[in-house]
């Protein structure tokens, strides 16, 4: 059973995504902000990482750069949940290895469809 | 030097109000925008503050909710105290998006959640918040928008943006 990773400071959000995730097979583990979140991927085998963007302590940009410098973790896809819309915020997050991104709220279906295309 | 501006306080103010009522809507809370005695209910309200700043522009937005369309719009499992902070985060997100049609850009501050009765701001100039009800309750959104000396929001013009509920894959 594929593993993914949700990283969002809003436990609302974290419960939202993995009662959706889980109803389509998937495991979920929570994070709640970048520190949190590599923690987190440094303890699970995770096919999939969705990330806030907005967060205490660690953003997901930041988060995402630190992905993309780590070997390990590089080649797990990355996607992005967040209000942000504006074009350079995505083009920078495209630049920095991400696979999507989705704009809240997201539609359930949307959500599973992205994460049984993007999963590896 | 920042002052507030009545013109652009009141477009801000229809931008936020607009957001409200199409957030609410996507979680299923139909509002409906009125204007009404808000301030005698005892019952406990939360309320979530967010900023929001760039260089021309800076602001706070309050959202006030009673129980009701509350715990209505809130997703199964999900918690009043933290709810009423994400919705806060994604009304000032629409308020962002909507405020690029504007060519302008604003970071947003993370939000604080407060529990209390007759919640309102104490504004430097009298004013009032875009007031909704629904059967279930009320939500209140006040904001606070202070400009640089000479600012004027320009004409609107499509966003370089996505939609609320967009997804991109790469």
């Amino acid at each position: 059973m594929k593993k993914i990773l949700i990283v969002d400071d809003s436990e609302t959000i974290r419960i939202t995504v993995s009662t959706t995730l889980e109803g389509a097979g998937f495991t979920v583990v929570q994070a709640v902000d970048g520190i949190d979140g590599l923690a987190k991927l440094a303890e699970n085998d995770v096919s999939l990482i969705i990330l806030d963007v907005n967060m205490p302590r660690l953003g997901g940009l930041e988060m995402l750069e630190r992905i993309q410098a780590e070997p390990k973790f590089s080649k797990i896809p990355v996607v992005m949940l967040t209000t942000e819309a504006h074009f350079s915020l995505i083009e920078r997050a495209k630049k920095l290895g991400a696979k999507g991104w989705m704009i809240k709220p997201v539609k359930p279906e949307n959500l599973i469809a992205a994460a049984k295309k993007i999963s590896t | 030097m920042y002052l507030e501006k009545p013109t652009v306080t009141d477009q801000i103010n229809d931008l936020a109000a607009n957001a409200c009522s199409e957030l609410f809507a996507d979680y299923g809370v139909a509002l409906a925008r009125g204007h009404f005695d808000w301030s005698a209910s005892n019952d406990p309200l939360l309320s979530s503050v967010m900023g929001f700043v760039c260089e021309p522009l800076r602001g706070t937005c309050l959202l006030v909710c009673e129980r009701g369309p509350l715990e209505t719009s809130c997703p199964p499992g999900g918690r009043a105290r933290d709810w009423i902070g994400e919705l806060a985060n994604q009304l000032v997100g629409r308020l962002k998006i909507k405020l690029l049609a504007y060519e302008i850009d604003v970071a947003l501050t993370t939000p604080i959640v407060l529990q209390g009765i007759r919640i309102q701001p104490l504004p430097r100039t009298a004013t009032e918040p875009a007031m909704f009800s629904n059967p279930a309750g009320v939500v209140l959104v006040w904001t606070e928008v202070e400009v640089a000396s000479g600012f004027s929001l320009p004409a609107p013009r499509p966003p370089e943006a996505g939609e609320t509920g967009e997804m991109m894959l790469f």
